[in-house]
C-alpha cells in the first residue's frame, strides 16, 4: 500500500489496516506521517488543546510485579526506598494543593502491587480523597492493579470496581498495558496480568459506566507489527466497549532499571508513534502528549502531529522521574497555556471527562 | 515567531519538507556528528579532551589573547559573530568557521528576517564559512525552533548548499535536536564519548551522548550518519 493510497482511506475515513500502520511506520519521511496525522487531529479538534489540572498520587511503590522496565517499585515493603503512604498522608497531599488555591479536578492514583494492603485501605483513600474535595474526578488504579486486587482479595474484577466506584472512583487510568504482545510481556513484565485480562478490566469498567484511557508504553523489545498489533487490538476494544477517552503514548525511559543497557525511543520515534496513534485509532477521540515522559519541546511538537491534549499540571511525577525524565516535576496551568500557545494551539481546560472548564489560563471552545 | 499583520501563517509541515529536502540534497543523504569541547575565557576547555572539534568562541577571544592564542591553546574552530570582524582571520588561518545566529521566542518575522539577511551578508563576503549555528535567546520552544531551523536551511541554500547546519545539543537537548534534523539541519555537535555517561546526581541532565546513541539520532531521522574525526577526516558510518 502506498502512503498515497493510506491518505486516501485515511481522508475517506476509511479504517487502515495492520499492513497501513506498519507502512506508516516504515515511511521515510516523518513530516508526511505527521501532516496526515494533523489532518485528522484537526479535522477532529481544530486548534483546541486539552489540559487539566490534577495531582498524581502513589500511595506506594511496594511491588511484587518485579518488571524490568520499571524504576519505580520496591520487591519489598522493608527494602531502602520502600513506602507506603497512610490515608491521611495522601489527603494532605490534595489538601496542600487546594489550601495553595489550585483548583484541581483530577486526582490520578496508581502504584505498586502491594500484597500486604487490606482493600479497605484503597476504598478509605477513595472516600478520603473524595471527602477533602467533593468535586473531585477520582482517575485510580489501572488495569493491572485491578486485576491483582481480584487475586488478592478473591473477589471478581466487577465487584472490585463496584466496590471501588461506591468508594468515589471515576475513571481508570490507562497504565500498565505495555505492549500486548505476550512475547514482549514475557521479556518485560512477566509477572504483570496479560492482554486479555488488560483488556477484560476496561471492558468491564466501560460496562460499569467507567471511563478510562489506554497507554502504550513503547521501545523496550517490541517489534513495530507488536506495535500496530497492539492499537488495533485497542481500537477493537473501543468498538466493542467504547469507554476509551484517550489514548497515551509513553516512549520507555531506561534509566535506573533491568533494561538500561537498550537506548530510549528518538523524539522522532514517539512523534512517529503519536502520528500512527492518531490514524489508527479513529474511535479513540483524544490522542494526549503527556509532558512528563515526551518532555516539553517533543510534547509541544507533538500537538502537530496528531496529539491534542497536553496532560495536567501532575505534581509529584515519581514513576518517569525514577526512570531518567528531565521534565519538571509540575506545571503551572498558566505554564501550560503558555507552551499550548506558543505552539500556535488554543489551550481548553478540562475535566477528566473531557467537559470544558472556564478558566483565566485556557479559552473558551 | 511573531508575524507582520496580514502575513500568512506558516504550514509547519511545508517549511520542514522543504529544508528537509534541501539538507539531504546538499549532503547527499548524509548527516553528520562532532563531538565538541569549547574553550572557557580562563583557558581552561569544557568537553571530552579528545574531541575533535575544538571551539572557541569570539566572545571569549578577549580574555585568550586573540585568535593566535586560541589557536595556541588547541582552538581549531571558532564560533562567530553576524557581525564578525574575526571571521576571514579564522578561515585564513584554517580553522573550521561557525556563524552563531540567535533568535527568540515571541520576535518579529521582520527581526528574524533581517538576521538572516546578516547571515548572508557576512557569508557571501567571508568565503570558507562552513557552517551555521542557531542560538535560542531563552527557553527554546519547539515549534518556533524547528521553524527557524528550516528559515535557516532554506537561506544556506541560496547562499551555498555545502554549509552545514548544526544543532548545538547543549542548548537543545537529545529530543528537540533530533526534531531539528526534520527541519534542514543536518550536523549535531555536543559531548559525545565513547563510553555512556553516568546521569546521576549533578549529573542527572547531562547532555552527553555516546557515538552509537549520536549515531542512531541521525539513523532515525533517515540520514546516514557520518561521524566527523580530528584533522577533517570523516567516518561513514
Amino acid at each position: 500500500m502506498t502512503f498515497a493510497a493510506i491518505a486516501s482511506k485515511v481522508r475517506k475515513g476509511a479504517l487502515l489496516s495492520h499492513a497501513d500502520g506498519l507502512a506508516l511506520y516504515q515511511h521515510p519521511n516523518l513530516l508526511e506521517v505527521g501532516a496526515l496525522a494533523n489532518e485528522v487531529r484537526e479535522r477532529l479538534h481544530g486548534d483546541r488543546t486539552y489540559f487539566n489540572r490534577n495531582l498524581h498520587i502513589n500511595p506506594t511503590n511496594v511491588c511484587v510485579a518485579s518488571c524490568k522496565l520499571c524504576s519505580f517499585s520496591r520487591r519489598r515493603a522493608d527494602a531502602e526506598g520502600a513506602f507506603v503512604l497512610g490515608v491521611d498522608e495522601v489527603v494532605d497531599k490534595l489538601r496542600a494543593r487546594l489550601a495553595a488555591g489550585d483548583r484541581v479536578t483530577e486526582v490520578h492514583v496508581v502504584g505498586g502491587l502491594h500484597d500486604g494492603l487490606p482493600f479497605d485501605y484503597f476504598t478509605s483513600l477513595l472516600v478520603a480523597l473524595k471527602a477533602a474535595a467533593p468535586g473531585i474526578r477520582l482517575k485510580a488504579f489501572s488495569a493491572v492493579e485491578i486485576f491483582f486486587f481480584h487475586h488478592l482479595y478473591g473477589m471478581s474484577v466487577e465487584d472490585v470496581l463496584r466496590r471501588l466506584q461506591a468508594a468515589g472512583l471515576d475513571s481508570l487510568p490507562g497504565g500498565g498495558a505495555e505492549v500486548f504482545s505476550s512475547r514482549v510481556r514475557k521479556a518485560i513484565c512477566p509477572n504483570k496480568c496479560g492482554a486479555e485480562e488488560w483488556l477484560e478490566v476496561h471492558s468491564i469498567a466501560h460496562r460499569l459506566g467507567l471511563k478510562s484511557n489506554c497507554t502504550m508504553l513503547f521501545g523496550t523489545v517490541e517489534s513495530l507489527a507488536e506495535r500496530v498489533d497492539h492499537l488495533l487490538l485497542l481500537r477493537a476494544q473501543q468498538d466493542e466497549s467504547g469507554g476509551f477517552l484517550a489514548f497515551i503514548p509513553l516512549p520507555f525511559h531506561p534509566e535506573n532499571n533491568a533494561l538500561g543497557d537498550r537506548p530510549a525511543p528518538t523524539a522522532a520515534e514517539s512523534l512517529r508513534t503519536i502520528a500512527v496513534a492518531r490514524l489508527l485509532l479513529h474511535n479513540v477521540p483524544h490522542i494526549k502528549a503527556y509532558w512528563v515522559s515526551l518532555g516539553l519541546a517533543t510534547a509541544q511538537t507533538a500537538l502537530w502531529f496528531g496529539a491534542d491534549d497536553f496532560d495536567g499540571t501532575v505534581s509529584e511525577e515519581k514513576i518517569y522521574h525514577q526512570a531518567g525524565s528531565l521534565s519538571p516535576q509540575a506545571l503551572a496551568s498558566g505554564e501550560i497555556a503558555r507552551l499550548v500557545r506558543a505552539a500556535g494551539r488554543v489551550p481548553v481546560e478540562r475535566d477528566t471527562l473531557y467537559g470544558h472548564v472556564p478558566t483565566a489560563e485556557g479559552e473558551a471552545v | 515567531m511573531k508575524l507582520e499583520p496580514n502575513e500568512p501563517k506558516l504550514d509547519l509541515f511545508d517549511v520542514g519538507r522543504d529544508a528537509l529536502a534541501a539538507a539531504r540534497a546538499a549532503f547527499d543523504g548524509n548527516a553528520f556528528f562532532v563531538s565538541a569541547r569549547r574553550l572557557q575565557p580562563n583557558g581552561a576547555w569544557l568537553g571530552p579532551l579528545e574531541a575533535p572539534l575544538a571551539m572557541v568562541d569570539e566572545d571569549a577571544l578577549a580574555d585568550l589573547g586573540g585568535l593566535s592564542g586560541a589557536r595556541k591553546l588547541g582552538a581549531n574552530a571558532l564560533l562567530c559573530n553576524l557581525a564578525s570582524a574575526l571571521a576571514r582571520d579564522a578561515v585564513g588561518l584554517g580553522l573550521r568557521c561557525l556563524v552563531r545566529t540567535s533568535f527568540a521566542s515571541g520576535e518579529s518575522s521582520h527581526v528574524r528576517r533581517a538576521r538572516l539577511d546578516q547571515l548572508g551578508e557576512l557569508v557571501r563576503g567571508v568565503p570558507g564559512i562552513d557552517g551555521v549555528v542557531p542560538v535560542p535567546v531563552g527557553e527554546a520552544q519547539g515549534l518556533d525552533t524547528l521553524e527557524f531551523f528550516a528559515a535557516c536551511r532554506m537561506t544556506c541554500q541560496l547562499l551555498s548548499p555545502a554549509l552545514h547546519l548544526l544543532v548545538d545539543l547543549e542548548l537543545y537537548g537529545h529530543k528537540l535536536g533530533q526534531l531539528c534534523l526534520s527541519f534542514g539541519a543536518d550536523e549535531i555537535l555536543g559531548s559525545i564519548t565513547a563510553q555512556r555517561t553516568l546521569r546521576l546526581g549533578a549529573n542527572a541532565s547531562s547532555n552527553a551522548l555516546t557515538r552509537d546513541e549520536a549515531a542512531l539520532l541521525l539513523r532515525a531521522s533517515g540520514f546516514t550518519p557520518c561521524e566527523r574525526l580530528s584533522e577533517g577526516k570523516v567516518l561513514v558510518l
